[in-house]
């Protein structure tokens, strides 16, 4: 009798084009093209590739200490001494913006990583299994983006001191629902798939098809949603700073950057002094923007490189 | 021969829009030991379900098993919890699907599909399910294996996937294999490969089949027993034998009719008239009678009861249950 794969071997071009093939290139590399066609994307990854390296590197490339007051030199503009001018209190501009850098992205990626979390676990769920489940969850979802958050935001952070602590868990809950509802939508479409039910008569455990095989082809929205929901809390933690309830001085972020400089004799007078922090963040926020289109389209494989 | 799996007076329902749908309606047969058996039959009669039934898979909310007992190997399914059925599925049942361009996950490699598979079942640990996945990719016909376990789904041909399906459900050395038109989906001569391949892995682990096919020629291919299912119902068990050469109910006679054949004259393509009745729909008498071109009063009021003819036959239809009363 012959075996099948004998019959395999002489005609089966595919399996034998197969062998040419490098493995592993495919899915990466098509997503590696798609993106680097992207110009504003590959703009966006260099410069956010440049801010957080000098975020990660500030002690090395700050010129001054960022807390150091030299009252006699403040405000003092751009030059030799200052590269970007000082401060009101006569701090570097330039070592202030990279250690507020640090402060600005951590806020950014640790409450983006929280709500991340948060939305995947429970959109997950809810579109998994349905049902009752998932009116209870959505409804609860419907009720958090309904809660006037800006208010309640600024009452929590009245009322926790506004530590670093505070406001990224501040923003990861409030963060989190847009998250949910994309994560459900994409697992509600996702558990109908053929290699879902294939997996369940396969003995698979449901929490294994969930975080696993569902997860893991959901992953190119979260990881979108996740690049764009940084620069919303960069911009969020600005905004808090600016009304005096973000970060707290002397620890610099580019917030309270800009709110020390809010007053307007001190902006007319040392253009410096708010035009960096505010150009850092418009960056940076322009960036991730870039970077998380760029990933969107790489990502879809409707679109076509 | 022993049975393996023994079906007794399933029934499966869906409740929509407060209608109760019978998608299987009290169904009795039994599958031996390495013993292949089709289940026949036209979209929604019940062919799916039922197989989705044995694996207690029937889609929730909505469907329900309302009675019944599915027996396999002495033990009734429908009393395990859906813990111990964890460790039914893929180890004592595997079953493969239609559409193998969708039945694996195209972010995972071949080799990632396999091994999760092999070490959750057999408890093996990685380098163990690792040369287990390799040898079930040689086994279904794979000259490099190992190159064949980094690959992800979208580069394999259909025919390709569908022997990963095929090695992922024969991997745990199941007990019985469900396949759900396995071939349906293919090319004609892919389609003759997996069977042929489908043939001598059942043979070789003595592996029962049950094959869920509306096509009778992969019937003739594969299956040793028949059996036709119309609206929810067995309308007739048969031998493969039997069932080409001696079609008793007029259903199956319908179906064999409407396959085109290579030998004899050509004739006109016979077709059966009319639809099957729409889910849901409450038919007195005979499911089939509308569509039956023996149709008598009696179909219209009674409904028929599988009647058995011998050990190995049984027909649901009064044209035989006459015949009966006058011997």
């Amino acid at each position: 009798m012959t075996l099948p794969n004998q019959v395999e071997f002489t005609n089966r071009p595919t399996l034998l084009e197969d062998h040419q093939l490098q493995p592993h290139d495919s899915i990466w590399r098509v997503m590696l093209r798609k993106y680097m066609s992207n110009k504003l994307a590959v703009i966006g990854a260099i410069l956010l590739f440049i801010i957080i390296g000098s975020a990660l590197f500030a002690p090395w490339l700050a010129p001054q200490d960022p807390s150091k007051q030299v009252l006699l030199d403040k405000l003092s503009p751009p030059g030799d001494k200052y590269i970007l001018g000082a401060d009101n209190l006569g701090r570097d501009t330039l070592s202030r913006l990279l250690y507020g850098a640090r402060v600005s992205l951590l806020v950014g990626f640790a409450s983006v990583a929280g709500s991340i979390f948060i939305g995947t676990v429970i959109g997950a769920v809810a579109g998994y299994y349905g049902g009752k489940l998932d009116a209870v969850l959505m409804r609860f979802v419907d009720a958090v983006i309904s809660f006037p958050s800006l208010f309640l935001l600024i009452t929590l952070v009245t009322i926790f001191e506004p530590s670093l602590m505070t406001l990224i868990a501040v923003f990861a809950i409030f963060g989190w629902t847009g998250t949910a509802r994309l994560v459900r939508g994409e697992f509600l479409s996702l558990r109908s798939a053929e290699f879902v039910l294939a997996a369940r008569t396969l003995g698979i455990r449901n929490s294994r098809i969930i975080f696993s095989h569902i997860l893991s082809n959901a992953m190119g929205p979260i990881i979108v949603s996740a690049t764009l929901g940084i620069g919303g809390v960069i911009l969020a933690e600005a905004a808090l700073s600016y009304l005096g309830l973000g970060i707290q001085p002397p620890i610099p972020s580019w917030g309270n950057m800009l709110q020390s400089a809010q007053n307007p004799q001190v902006m007319l007078g040392a253009w410096w002094y708010p035009l960096f922090p505010g150009f850092m963040i418009l960056i940076t926020v322009l960036a991730f923007n870039f970077v998380g289109d760029g990933l969107r389209d790489a990502f879809d494989p409707k679109i076509n490189d | 021969m022993s049975n393996l799996l023994e079906i007794k007076n399933l029934r499966t329902h869906f409740v929509k829009n407060k209608r109760i749908i019978r998608a299987v309606d009290g169904i009795d047969f039994q599958i031996g030991k390495g013993e292949t058996i089709a289940l026949v039959g036209e979209s929604g009669c019940g062919k799916s379900m039922t197989s989705l039934s044995i694996m207690g898979l029937v889609p929730s909310p909505g469907g329900k098993i309302v009675e019944g007992e599915i027996i396999l190997d002495g033990v009734n399914l429908l009393d395990l919890t859906e813990k111990e059925m964890y460790g039914v599925r893929g180890k004592d049942i595997a079953m493969i699907f239609q559409e193998p361009m969708t039945s694996l996950n195209p972010v995972l490699t071949i080799g990632d599909q396999l091994t999760s598979v092999i070490i959750h079942h057999l408890k093996l640990s990685k380098k163990e399910a690792n040369l287990r996945a390799i040898e079930m990719l040689e086994l279904v016909g794979f000259s490099d294996p190992t190159k064949m376990m980094k690959n992800y789904p979208h580069r394999l041909s259909g025919g390709m996937r569908q022997r990963v399906m095929i090695a992922m459900a024969m991997s745990c050395n199941p007990k019985l294999l469900i396949a759900d038109e396995p071939t349906t989906a293919l090319d004609v001569t892919i389609q003759a490969q997996v069977l042929e391949l489908m043939k001598e892995l059942s043979k070789r682990f003595s592996t029962s089949i049950l094959l869920i096919t509306h096509d009778l020629g992969v019937v003739s291919e594969l299956a040793e027993r028949v059996v036709v299912m119309y609206a929810g119902q067995i309308v007739e068990i048969a031998t493969i034998e039997d069932l080409f050469d001696d079609p008793l109910h007029p259903y199956t006679i319908g179906l064999i009719n409407s396959v085109p054949s290579i030998e004899g004259e050509i004739k006109r393509l016979q077709s059966i008239e009319g639809n099957v009745p729409a889910p849901g729909s409450i038919i007195q008498g005979c499911k089939f009678a509308a569509r039956c071109s023996h149709a008598f009063d009696r179909c219209w009021i009674e409904e028929p009861d599988l009647l058995l003819m011998d050990d190995s036959r049984a027909v649901r239809c009064f044209l035989y249950d006459d015949e009966e009363a006058n011997v």
